[in-house]
């Protein structure tokens, strides 16, 4: 075999933030603006990158002097989805993030990103009718783009095309640097930083799209591979809920993000609302019957009883293109454009939704407290390893410079010779995934995985299934470490992208077992009943000695 | 076969090959027109189309995604 030489270059900075999404550009912006040397590392490009890299339309937040008393608004959003993981953050933590938001839509305003509709705050989606509307409609098509060129503004160096793949550390176990590798040129990096933050976003991989054949269509972007998630497993950092999958629902086959937007009624073919909340298209609240359970929609279609629509007749011509609009800032121009050229208008022709497949979970992942610290020294973890999408990531990335910056006011760097060995261990692996002349394609591994995934841990689980299953991903995933072949620095990308999510898989495989019981997406066969013990507490798994432990708290 | 670039409209400006989250463009070369040497792995987005100066580029939804739709009994 010929080893394929990359280049390494070594470089130093004070806070270096691996993922340039909505987190690690708001980290890097704060950073920066407190005196930091400070570089964003991307796979992507910060402009486009990541899960709000088209944008977004809502933005969950409290504004007082639109939601008044903060104990109503806490109390409702408390019920919407995702509640359970804000009662596991706890309620001082969630009162410290909504009043944050609200600095955050002025300060994002002050930047030219539009938080404002006809000149006042405008807040729909996602809520009961009669109840608080927490999320606030902005037009976010080119937030990344704004906030990049904030970033750049501050001094900031955004390295784009270069993923972040292990997580070095210094002898006395704290974060000190990443490998990286490029991924358009056989190049590696070696980052030697004071502080570390993570904000890789929501991995989507592990099951399989349900769309056979459009693999890379998915709520999320294809590379999002949850690598900030599996550095910081290997490095000793606790994730917790891996086993609690995610689940959403949206337009058949053209699967996205985005169900808030849509803001018609959920009907069977006879025209028949599916759900209690609506009777016709309401624009401020939408169908929230989906949000109650993603699964409903499924019912109908698996039981052949009907296929479920989206229907927005009933909307005037002007709040039908508003919805258009909204659709638009929040990345959908490609399916407007879709209609377009299928004569469908939505006026009065109703599109068909569908439940999506199980995803790894968003709001899991990593774990950090309330100033994004992680259990390992100098390493930060945001965005969507914690709570409330976009608005999260850019509170979390924020507090996240915070802590760095006051951590890495004493320290220096570490020697670079405490970095080398982990460093030239990935090298290695780098080179030997290029040098391979045949082998797995990535693809290869993932669909493998995906359906060992979904075979054994999928909709329904039991010990039976899950122990048999995590042999079997055990061995598949060491046959991949040792035949992934990758023939250009692209694929290399994705073959280490992959090498992560088996490895996320298997805390998925480990966790479910331990959780005895059902409960939202985690269906256990041989324990049905959710054990209300297990209420309010988390699930957590970190490596010790190369062992995984797990714990509840 | 996600984004179509239109080569009499193409200004070979590289935007989209700089912008694209997926590098979908990956190999493409600086003044060429950008070649889609990953068409699969495009998540219909439109980066690329925003980003283009020249309005040269196009998409042709593949028959994967194609949405499904009718007029329900109320709408005919």
């Amino acid at each position: 075999m010929e080893t394929q030489k990359f280049s390494v270059e070594w470089r130093d900075t004070d806070f270096l933030c691996v993922g340039g999404g909505i987190a690690g550009l708001m980290a890097a912006i704060n950073a920066a603006e407190q005196g930091m040397d400070c570089v964003v590392l991307e796979k992507a490009d910060t402009r486009r990158s990541g899960s709000g890299g088209l944008g977004n339309d809502h933005f969950i937040c409290y504004i007082p002097e639109v939601h008044g008393d903060y104990a109503t608004f806490i109390s409702d959003i408390m019920k919407l989805q995702n509640g359970d993981r804000l009662r596991q953050m706890g309620p001082e933590w969630a009162k410290s993030f909504f009043m944050k938001t609200w600095d955050i839509v002025r300060l994002w305003d002050e930047w030219g990103i539009p938080m404002k509709h006809d000149g006042g705050y405008y807040f729909a989606g996602h809520a009961v009718p009669g109840r608080t509307r927490a999320f606030l409609k902005y037009n976010g098509i080119d937030q990344k783009p704004i906030l990049t060129k904030q970033a750049r503004k501050r001094g900031v160096k955004i390295h784009n095309r270069a993923m972040g793949y292990e997580l070095l550390l210094d002898d006395q176990g704290r974060a000190a640097g990443v490998f990286a590798i490029d991924t358009r040129e056989y190049k590696a990096y070696v980052y030697r930083a004071k502080a570390v933050c993570l904000g890789t976003g929501a991995p989507n991989g592990v099951f399989p799209n349900a769309n056979r054949g459009a693999w890379a269509m998915r709520t999320n972007p294809l590379n999002l591979t949850g690598d900030g998630r599996a550095m910081a497993y290997r490095a000793g950092a606790e994730l917790c809920n891996m086993e609690m999958p995610g689940l959403h629902a949206g337009v058949k086959y053209f699967c996205r993000n985005g169900q808030a937007t849509w803001e018609g009624v959920l009907r069977d073919r006879d025209g028949v609302p599916i759900g209690p909340f609506l009777e016709k298209p309401d624009p401020l609240y939408g169908d929230i019957t989906m949000e109650v359970n993603k699964r409903h929609i499924e019912s109908y279609t698996k039981s052949a009883r009907s296929p479920v629509y989206m229907d927005m007749t009933g909307l005037s011509r002007e709040q039908l293109d508003l919805m258009e609009h909204w659709l638009r800032q929040e990345g959908n121009s490609t399916l407007l454009r879709h209609f377009r050229q299928e004569g469908i208008d939505m006026i009065d022709t109703a599109v068909e939704f569908s439940t999506y497949v199980l995803k790894l979970p968003i709001s899991s992942g990593i774990v950090f407290n309330g100033g994004s610290e992680t259990c390992v020294p100098g390493l930060y973890a945001a965005g969507d390893e914690g709570y409330g999408g976009i608005s999260g990531a850019a509170v979390t990335g924020w507090w996240a410079a915070d802590s760095a910056r006051a951590y890495a006011a004493d320290k220096s760097l570490a020697d670079a010779g405490q970095l080398r060995p982990k460093a030239e261990e990935c090298l290695n692996l780098a080179e030997e995934l290029c040098a391979r002349e045949d082998g797995a394609h990535w693809l290869e591994a993932r669909m493998a995985m995906e359906n060992i995934a979904w075979d054994y841990c999928g909709d329904l689980r039991s010990h039976a299934m899950l122990e048999a299953g995590l042999a079997h991903l055990r061995r598949v995933h060491a046959r991949a470490r040792e035949t992934l072949r990758a023939e250009n620095p692209h694929e290399l990308m994705y073959c280490l992208g992959m090498l992560n999510l088996f490895e996320l898989a298997e805390t998925m495989f480990l966790m479910a077992d331990e959780r005895r019981e059902s409960r939202g997406q985690h269906r256990r066969v041989d324990y049905p009943l959710q054990n209300l013990m297990l209420d309010g507490k988390r699930h957590f798994i970190r490596k010790n000695g190369g062992e995984a432990v797990m714990s509840w708290r | 076969m996600p984004p179509v670039i239109n080569k009499d409209k193409c200004i070979r400006c590289g935007q989209c090959v700089d912008v694209c989250p997926m590098d979908v463009f990956y190999s493409s070369k600086k003044g060429e027109t950008p070649v889609v040497r990953y068409p699969d792995e495009c998540w219909h987005a439109e980066a690329c189309a925003l980003q283009c100066p020249a309005g040269a580029i196009d998409f042709r939804i593949p028959l994967t995604i194609m949405v499904p739709f009718r007029k329900l009994p109320h709408e005919r």
